[in-house]
């Protein structure tokens, strides 16, 4: 496994982070470790990972120096330390198409294949939650089936429903708040995927398991 | 001791009848005189800037500066004097300002009046009392008005 | 206890941020200027990081329904039944009375604070709006017309009367940058334009990110990115070519590629300059930018300390 690189970011942060042309989960096991092991770095206020990367977060630039020196022997542990997790799964139901899923005809025909077809690729795969990000709740998924890409809207809608099932790029997932999103909208769910008032306020964490279930397909 | 109380006893000693005051606790010591020809003074390392000439005349006015501070003519993040000669002031209306470190109070003038002069330099470490501006009685309700 | 008599747009309740919950997605929110929120809280001897009101367009009319002491800090101009107050002051209000808070021109973010902080539910640690999240805050929205805001209650202190602080000295000159990630991999020319060039603040600039408008930039061989954690201050380049300069409510998580980090001393700088003017960037030390916080520690801390020496 390659080095990551080590960016400064501002005076109090560093981003641990493998650029590569796609994101594996294997790499991302050895970042989950990392973000575990992290957690005993004198001064760290908060680490947030991302996809293939983790961002560390100090209380102080002299933490954040002090750290730099640390990290290709935390890297060099996590990847001996780094497994799978014990991963739950969470099954979200979805009605595919409609009026929320307005792009889903369309992918399906650029995909050459039924709307159906489409939606049974979509369905089968059990995607792996890479970390959250982006807005309150939303899971970061891997797993999308090449078949099923689509590129993103010219132009962002400037509201999508939360609940909204999408894909955007080589990713799929769930648009967990009403806001402007760029992604193809091909259903939506009731599942909510994020709560302040729950303990965790997220439904998904990282390493989860997800699966769609169809629960109808309107095209 | 800190501000409010030196200046609450600097009022109170300069209504009284008393020619001298002498208070001490374990940081500080503050020693007042007053009579005819002495000005209060507080126990301070630093000198203070001498007061320009009191205009003469009976009818002078004056604003005097309310505790201790640097005089400044205007609210620093302005370029504009909150006051010049020949403006005309209202009771309460803000007059200067006096920094004290970080901070910075207000200077009120105590009566209606018209501007005659700043007494003194920007910046002066200016104490209780000290005159700051000397101001006349308002002729006419058609003078320039700035507050 | 105060009401919303006028208000526009874009005013919301923040206190300092939300911090430790950027794995999930949430952000930090908080006061854009958090140097001017502090001022005004240390004034009124709140907790340095209480909620107030942020104000970014004017103007703002309230009224209050009992006796408050107040402060106003940040650009713009408070006006208390008609008589204006000087800039950086700490007030007090009677019970009926109208404060409005209006622009002195030039833009800017203003601050309201109140004694004993603005009272709302704390979400996730936090009293600060999170608008996208829709939570903290007043119901995690924009305050307007009829809102009415509670106090935290406070015994008081030793009045004393109206002061208030000399204004922090930001320095004029170009806002600092520390370059990094993808800003070696730019063409050398267009590196040296990113800090030669004026750059004009875009209107569609608001707490998600500033937009600057300048010499169009591009890397020689498009750069695709994994998804990363952003922090406010961060610089990105997105395929327009125009710079963004990630804010308060910045999205957790980004992808685009990054020039580097505007310090957190000009962060606040840019986020006070009206949208339309120009700024320019200069590269800074690490040891400049920790200075300058140090600076501003500085004036916090002194400013604290006087206070208390006036009001213990």
């Amino acid at each position: 496994m390659n080095t990551p690189q080590f960016h400064r970011m501002g005076t109090r942060a560093i981003l641990v982070e493998s650029q590569q042309p796609q994101a594996d989960l294997r790499t991302q096991q050895v970042y989950w470790a990392f973000d575990q092991r992290a957690a005993d770095l004198p001064g760290l206020v908060e680490s947030v990972p991302g996809m293939n990367n983790l961002l560390l977060i100090f209380e102080a630039m002299e933490y954040r120096e002090n750290a730099l020196a640390d990290l290709h022997h935390y890297w060099g542990a996590s990847i001996e330390q780094s497994s799978a997790r014990d991963a739950r799964q969470i099954t979200v139901g979805v009605l595919y198409g409609g009026a929320l899923g307005k792009d889903l005809p369309i992918l399906a025909e650029r995909a050459r294949l039924s709307v159906d077809e489409f939606v049974m690729r979509h369905a089968a795969v059990e995607y792996t939650v890479f970390c959250l990000g982006a807005h309150p709740g939303f899971a970061y998924l891997s797993g999308l089936h090449e078949s099923l890409h689509a590129p993103r809207q010219n132009a962002p809608r400037p509201q999508v429903s939360a609940g909204s099932v999408a894909i955007g790029g080589s990713q799929t997932g769930v648009i967990a708040a009403n806001m402007p999103s760029g992604w193809n909208l091909i259903g939506a769910t009731d599942t909510t995927f994020f709560d302040h008032r729950n303990e965790p306020p997220a439904l998904l964490a990282p390493g989860d398991r997800v699966r769609f279930e169809v629960r109808g397909i309107e095209a | 001791m800190n501000f409010s109380e030196i200046r609450e006893i600097c009022r109170c000693f300069a209504r009284s009848q008393l020619s001298e005051i002498e208070y001490r606790d374990s940081y500080s010591s503050l020693r007042l005189l007053q009579n005819p020809a002495a000005r209060p003074v507080a126990t301070s390392p630093v000198s203070v800037t001498p007061v320009m000439a009191l205009p003469t005349g009976s009818a002078a006015m004056l604003i005097k500066s309310p505790q201790v501070g640097h005089f400044l003519i205007g609210h620093p993040s302005k370029t504009t004097a909150c006051v010049e000669a020949g403006c005309l002031v209202r009771k309460g209306d803000i007059v200067a300002f006096l920094q004290v470190g970080p901070l910075l109070f207000p200077v009120r003038s105590d009566v209606d009046g018209i501007i005659d002069s700043v007494l003194v330099e920007p910046q002066a470490l200016v104490e209780y009392a000290t005159p700051l501006f000397s101001l006349s009685e308002s002729e006419s309700l058609n003078e320039n008005h700035r507050s | 206890m105060i009401e919303i008599i006028k208000c526009m747009p874009g005013c919301t309740v923040q206190d300092a941020g939300r911090f430790g919950y950027r794995r999930l997605g949430v952000g930090s929110a908080g006061a854009m200027d958090g140097l001017a929120l502090a001022t005004g809280n240390i004034l009124l001897g709140n907790d340095a990081h209480a909620a107030a009101l942020e104000i970014i367009f004017f103007p703002l009319e309230i009224r209050f329904q009992e006796d408050c002491a107040f402060s106003f800090t940040g650009a713009g101009q408070a006006v208390l039944d008609g008589q204006a107050l000087p800039g950086w002051w700490k007030g007090t209000a009677r019970r009926g009375q109208l404060l409005r808070l209006e622009s002195l021109g030039s833009g800017g973010i203003g601050y309201l604070c109140l004694a004993g902080g603005v009272a709302v539910e704390t979400v996730l640690k936090s009293a600060s709006t999170d608008l996208k999240g829709v939570f903290g805050g007043v119901q995690g929205r924009m305050l307007k017309l009829g809102d009415v805001l509670a106090v935290h209650p406070r015994t008081v202190t030793v009045d004393a009367g109206d002061f208030g602080a000399v204004p922090y000295e930001n320095g004029q000159g170009a806002l600092r940058v520390l370059p990094g990630f993808e800003f070696a991999a730019l063409p050398e020319a267009m590196q040296a334009q990113v800090f030669s060039s004026d750059w004009q603040i875009s209107r569609q600039s608001n707490r998600i990110g500033f937009l600057l408008e300048g010499p169009r930039m591009k890397f020689d061989v498009p750069v695709e990115l994994l998804s990363y954690g952003v922090l406010p201050g961060l610089i990105q380049l997105p395929p327009s070519g125009q710079p963004v300069v990630m804010l308060a409510d910045a999205q957790t998580c980004g992808g685009y590629p990054r020039l580097g980090t505007l310090i957190d001393s000009d962060l606040r700088r840019l986020a006070q300059s009206a949208p339309g003017s120009s700024i320019q960037l200069r590269i800074c030390t690490l040891e400049e930018a920790a200075e300058a916080e140090a600076s501003e520690r500085q004036y916090l801390a002194r400013l604290s300390r006087m206070r208390e020496v006036v009001c213990p």
